[in-house]
């Protein structure tokens, strides 16, 4: 890639393109949340958990960059939230926390949209993560190589969310700070 | 390295942006994942 993006003139201009999603067609897009406690202590109603949260996402619930983000017909409870996303480059499986970065081509960043009152219905969140492009993501993918250490984010993020204690969410290069 | 996928309007094309500079067109690289 780095080949490629040397001396050759560009050969469309990027008014004429239209951007997709970073991963046009992942495998899965696996979701977190609620698993740092010092986090989820400042969160209203929320009491921590033994273990992390976790659902799935599929690929059409996000827009592309430009694209409109949809409220569906049936509710009227779309909220966002800010996330960090991480690009699995490599597969594999059993992988060893001290291998796990080199697994991890990238960065992007997600308005991970909800709607509030679908999540509440059954007992998963699935139904509430899924409406067709309720939420939205990046067009940029940042390589490994330009954040060797993807905790030097946790600043940016508590800045952008204005919320001192996300910073602590995405400090997940320490395991003393993970819940699970 | 900031990488997008995009298409090329009107085409059926597909590629890479590096750099949000330089857009670079590896469609048959695309078309073959």
């Amino acid at each position: 890639m780095k080949h490629l993006s040397g001396g050759d003139a560009p050969e469309c201009d990027l008014d004429e393109i239209e951007f997709l999603t970073p991963v046009t067609s992942p495998d899965k897009i696996l979701c977190i949340g609620r698993n740092y406690k010092n986090y989820i202590a400042t969160l209203e109603g929320k009491k921590p958990l033994n273990h992390p949260g976790m659902f799935v996402r599929v690929a059409s619930s996000f827009a592309a960059h430009e694209q409109a983000i949809e409220k569906p017909d049936a509710s009227d409870q779309l909220d966002f939230e800010t996330e960090l996303a991480v690009v699995i480059g490599t597969q594999g499986r059993n992988i060893s926390e001290t291998d796990a970065l080199s697994h991890v081509a990238g960065y992007t960043v997600l308005n991970e949209g909800s709607i509030r009152d679908w999540q509440k219905r059954g007992v998963q969140n699935a139904p509430g993560k899924n409406f067709y492009h309720s939420g939205s993501m990046d067009p940029w993918m940042v390589t490994t190589d330009d954040i060797p250490d993807p905790s030097a984010l946790a600043d940016w993020f508590a800045r952008i969310q204005k919320r001192p204690a996300v910073k602590e969410a995405y400090a997940f290069m320490d395991p003393s700070k993970q819940a699970c | 390295m900031k990488l997008a996928s995009f298409k090329v309007q009107g085409k059926d094309s597909y590629g890479i942006v590096v750099d949000e500079k330089k857009v670079i067109d590896i469609g048959v690289i695309a078309s073959n994942r």
